[in-house]
């Protein structure tokens, strides 16, 4: 926490600094806009060192975790800069809102993700589950296909189509295809519950071998849901990085075409 | 070796005792020695190996003799005289090239083992005689073996070894032909336990810092009481695997294991553990409460004596000791101790002594004792809570090792700790022990445990000696990505596992390429390592 801290002060002493630069800039009477918009420039060129130092794990460039760690509170920085670089106004242009929208969803994406990184994890680890996502569908199914054998097998056994058919009617969904995924996000296990009342309140109604059954399908169901849980916070932790490299490729393009636009129309202004 | 050299060696002295009838038709002695053996000529200074140094052969002086460092104290003069020298050093030019293009370069397996390779270690110490003279080294003559302590447990050299003589010939014995020998002859057999056991018990007390105060005539007097005892077997694996899916959970496991010492039983000797481990336990309630483990260099039975010492209080063991898998201990007689250890030691020294209490949970304690994670030394520990499923360390891996990950992100969790399918580096790998080819073994230098692909041949042998898991048979695939198919239409597979990223300068790429720090490769014994990474952040 310590640590935390002293990042948290240094990162605010570099942007109180840079800002009283920026002020200094433009008292000499020169567009202080060149000056942060350079600084933003070689800020973002910075950040996106990280992807290079992923891509080479064999080279000494120092551990990942520490990179990662940089690229967040200079993340912080570059955003002070982007602010500094707009006088903290909102676009004129299409192109500056194109900017503007871009650079706000690397942003905004890259905040939201750390502290995704930061919180998910522990929330995954309050329910055991597989520890790849790659893995979820295989042990869906396994499950689905338990379920359904117990659902046939209960016909067979007592000759009562009630379990059969409210698997058939309710539960089939529930086990084939993932549920529930923003209200397991938002902590919400109603669902589940609705589902082991369900099969609770049948359970008066059907005879021993029945209740065994019922008992079973509910173990599988509370299986499904932890499933289910893992599926949306982990779906969670790969989604962001899906807005926030693409979003930054844009970027780079767009900022490319800014700075070009810039200096073919500024006369070589400062 | 060639048919004739083999033959000249069979009617040596040392060979004439073992009985080549003993041997079966399909694996004669002769075909041993060709494979397994090599003749090494040294002259007088020259050093065989180096203390600290992996390498699992046995070494038969022909003729000459060999000295045996016998102190840490011969050992600095043999550090000093090579520092003095120079004999091994490397142009710095040189080593700056070899070090920017190791930096450049992947590792690959089982290339860095430089015995493996037939290379030779030629360092030259010029003048031993004061090594002789100083009583610093022992002296081993023709037809005697010496290595036989690291060979059997996999462990690094204890101590240094070098030339007597000009032109002293040693028979270079790679483990798997001397483990064939020992197999089949008694006679090698019992010369091979015989000289394990006498030095193995000097190297202990030597090592020992129990004893760092007494010189080598008082360790000589104690060594001549005590008694080297061995519990399990080496190849423990099997017998570990038949005990784990018995399912009757982590007190059937316990139960299962050899007892060393009982609890409550009068104390007539401490216990000062060689290698392998042991479980320290307490009656409780029905069953047996794991209080902690030893290891290496841990004595057991010090505190009771030491509290006894004048006392009054009854001499008896407080906890049981049993060996987990395989251990070699060393009974110490509690008056030796009383005499030579008590009485002289200083107090600053009895308080090193004492063993370390293992402070940790009874829940994690049996976690990484029923599963012997104990034994790892680079175990791949995955804290759940900061994981964020990125496989970045399996890219870094893959991109290191040819596009084939090397470990499997899952494996046993307690509470948000997981201990990945990535191979531990054991203490004691069992792995290395039943290799018909000597191509898993530890590298020389790190000691990690490393894999030859060039002379793997497929067997699977170390995959399933392998308690943990760690160690899978991958298919083999020519450039195009086709199966490589044998005479009968089976798929030629190989063993991989985790080589510690031997090679790399920055250590293995999975905990470099950790953003999250949710990764470390740790020694499991290492409680400190482990805690300091736990309560890491941001």
């Amino acid at each position: 926490m310590r640590k935390c801290l002293q990042n948290i002060a240094f990162t605010a002493l570099a942007i109180v600094f840079l800002s009283w630069l920026v002020r200094l800039y433009d008292s000499s009477l020169r567009d202080p806009s060149f000056f942060s918009g350079w600084i933003l420039f070689t800020g973002m060129a910075a950040q996106w060192l990280l992807h290079f130092r992923k891509q080479l794990p064999m080279l000494p460039l120092g551990r990942a975790a520490t990179w990662l760690k940089t690229h967040i509170y200079f993340g912080y920085f570059v955003i002070a800069v982007f602010l500094l670089h707009t006088d903290f106004s909102m676009p004129d242009n299409w192109f500056e809102w194109v900017l503007w929208s871009l650079f706000m969803l690397v942003a905004a994406s890259g905040v939201i993700g750390a502290y995704l990184s930061w919180s998910v994890p522990a929330k995954l680890e309050q329910y055991s589950g597989p520890k790849t996502f790659e893995s979820i569908p295989a042990i869906r199914y396994r499950l689905a296909e338990k379920a359904g054998r117990l659902a046939l097998s209960s016909v067979d056994q007592s000759g009562s189509l009630a379990i059969s058919n409210i698997y058939a009617d309710t539960l089939r969904d529930f086990f084939v295809r993932p549920q529930n995924l923003l209200a397991h996000l938002r902590g919400s296990q109603r669902s589940v519950k609705q589902i082991c009342d369900e099969l609770k309140t049948l359970e008066r109604h059907v005879d021993e071998a029945g209740k065994k059954t019922l008992r079973s399908i509910r173990n599988l169901a509370l299986a499904k849901d932890k499933l289910d849980f893992q599926h949306a916070h982990q779906g969670l932790l790969q989604c962001w990085l899906f807005i926030h490299i693409p979003a930054t490729y844009c970027l780079i393009v767009a900022v490319i075409l800014h700075v070009s636009i810039i200096y073919a129309y500024s006369s070589g202004a400062p | 070796m060639r048919p004739d050299v083999v033959s000249n060696l069979l009617s040596l002295p040392f060979f004439r005792d073992i009985d080549g009838c003993d041997f079966p038709e399909d694996l004669p002695l002769a075909t041993i020695l060709a494979n397994d053996g090599r003749i090494l000529r040294y002259e007088r200074g020259d050093i065989v190996y180096r203390s600290g140094e992996f390498n699992s052969s046995i070494f038969i002086v022909l003729s000459g003799s060999v000295y045996s460092a016998t102190s840490p104290r011969s050992e600095a003069a043999i550090s000093l005289a090579l520092t003095n020298k120079g004999s091994n050093g490397v142009p710095r030019s040189e080593d700056f090239i070899r070090r920017l293009g190791s930096l450049l370069s992947t590792p690959k397996s089982g290339s860095s083992n430089s015995k493996a390779t037939g290379q030779r270690n030629t360092s030259r110490i010029s003048d031993i005689e004061p090594l002789i003279a100083g009583d610093l080294a022992d002296r081993i003559g023709p037809n005697d073996i010496f290595g036989e302590c690291e060979a059997l447990t996999s462990s690094a050299r204890a101590n240094t070894h070098l030339a007597g003589d000009d032109e002293t010939l040693i028979l270079e014995l790679r483990w798997p032909g001397a483990r064939e020998i020992r197999h089949w002859s008694d006679n090698f057999r019992q010369l091979v336990d015989t000289r394990y056991r006498q030095r193995s018990l000097w190297i202990a007390l030597r090592s020992s810092a129990l004893f760092e105060h007494l010189d080598d005539s008082a360790l000589r007097s104690i060594a001549n009481y005590c008694l080297f005892e061995t519990y399990g077997a080496l190849d423990w694996t099997h017998r570990y695997q038949r005990e784990r899916t018995a399912d009757h959970g982590g007190t059937h496991i316990a139960a299962q294991e050899d007892i060393i010492a009982e609890q409550n039983h009068y104390l007539d000797d401490i216990i000062l553990i060689h290698s392998g481990f042991v479980r320290m336990s307490k009656t409780f309630e029905r069953s047996e409460k794991t209080l902690g483990y030893g290891s290496p260099g841990d004595v057991i039975g010090l505190e009771e004596l030491k509290d006894s010492a004048g006392s009054g209080v009854p001499l008896h063991l407080r906890h049981s000791v049993r060996a987990t898998g395989y251990a070699d201990i060393i009974r110490i007689p509690a008056r030796i101790v009383e005499k030579y250890v008590l009485e002289t030691a200083s107090s600053a020294q009895a308080g090193k002594i004492i063993p370390a209490a293992n402070s940790t949970s009874e829940s994690w304690l049996n976690f990484t004792i029923d599963n012997r994670f104990i034994n790892g030394t680079q175990a791949m520990m995955i804290d759940l809570n900061r994981c964020v499923n990125c496989d970045e360390c399996i890219r870094a891996c893959a991109a290191t090792h040819d596009n084939i990950p090397r470990f499997v992100r899952q494996g046993p969790s307690h509470q948000n700790l997981m201990i990945t399918h990535a191979c531990m580096h054991c203490a004691d790998p069992v792995c290395l022990t039943d290799c018909p080819t000597g191509a898993i073994h530890r590298d020389a230098k790190s000691g990690n445990v490393i894999i030859n692909d060039a002379t793997c041949i497929g067997c699977a042998t170390c995959a399933n000696a392998c308690p943990y898991d760690n160690i899978r048979m991958e298919e083999v695939r020519n450039a195009d990505g086709a199966f490589h198919i044998d005479s009968d239409g089976v798929h030629i597979a190989r063993a991989t596992k985790c080589d510690f990223c031997t090679g790399l300068r920055n250590g293995p790429a999975c905990q470099q390429a950790c953003p999250h720090n949710a990764l470390i490769r740790v020694d499991m014994r290492d409680t400190r390592a482990i805690t300091e990474w736990l309560d890491y952040t941001h």
